[in-house]
């Protein structure tokens, strides 16, 4: 009922049935944690505050460290402008799937961050992860904002080299990336 | 670099010729731009508000206003086109 709630643009239905969830003595599951969160993002009542809270419900729960969870914890901070909080929480997720690198990408570049994005990239490659087509966009974008050509280029040939080209997406990334570099018409590397 | 990789594109979607419509009206070539919308209107992809909102500031911009009256038509078709 609550992700359903959330999903069908009703996030404050979604939040008073969780709270009359546990009103009833029901202990949330990370479905539900995560529906939650994704209410908090949306909803235009709801604050950080009530994000904190459903966090220390997980915390309480024992789900803080589930990469679902942690993933929606990481998005509802990223959306509030917390991305110290949301950089703890990735810290302490303790197996990290490919959605959760994403979603601290995200929660950089929304920032402003984007030297923590590039890190983060680097940091994602080290580990041996494959990215996908959501890691390269929000790479490239990192590498558009921070104007590091080179870091660009090297992208693009990942891009090349992972196939990625038939995707328009991160076609779209890289010419945008390319125009703010100012290689628009120049077609030397 | 940038028009090397569009033209890689295979599948070329509305943000595709956003991008470089807009990219190439940053870099003020007008010309360019404006072949580019209607090359856009041609493959079939249809132009939304950013598409038009970046058409009207080339063509509102004031050093380009004799091309601005000179091409409005083609935009104002195509707006009666599509929206």
């Amino acid at each position: 009922m609550v992700s359903g709630s959330v999903r069908n643009a009703a996030p404050d239905l979604g939040l008073q049935l969780f709270v009359s969830m546990l009103g009833n003595g029901l202990c949330p599951n990370e479905f539900a944690l995560a529906s939650a969160l994704g209410a908090c993002c949306q909803s235009a009542v709801a604050n950080a505050r009530l994000g904190l809270s459903v966090h220390g419900l997980a915390v309480k729960a024992g789900l803080d460290a589930n990469p679902y969870v942690g993933s929606s914890l990481m998005l509802m901070y990223a959306r509030h402008g917390r991305t110290a909080a949301a950089e703890h929480v990735f810290a302490g997720i303790v197996f990290r799937d490919l959605a959760c690198w994403n979603v601290m990408l995200e929660a950089y570049i929304s920032n402003g961050y984007a030297c923590d994005a590039m890190r983060t990239v680097v940091q994602l490659h080290r580990c041996g992860i494959t990215p996908d087509v959501f890691t390269y966009i929000s790479a490239v974008k990192a590498s558009s904002i921070n104007s590091e050509l080179n870091f660009g280029r090297q992208l693009h040939g990942l891009v090349i080299h992972n196939r990625f080209e038939s995707s328009t997406s991160v076609m779209n990334a890289l010419v945008d990336m390319y125009f703010r570099a100012g290689h628009g018409h120049s077609y030397l590397w | 670099m940038a028009i090397a990789i569009f033209g890689k594109i295979r599948q070329k979607d509305t943000v595709s010729w956003n991008t470089v419509i807009s990219g190439l009206a940053n870099d003020e070539e007008v010309k360019a731009a404006t072949d580019c919308f209607v090359d856009m209107s041609l493959y079939g992809c249809k132009p939304n508000q950013v598409t038009l909102s970046v058409m009207l500031r080339l063509c509102g911009a004031k050093e380009n206003t004799s091309l601005g009256l000179q091409d409005l038509p083609i935009v104002m078709a195509t707006l009666r086109n599509y929206l």
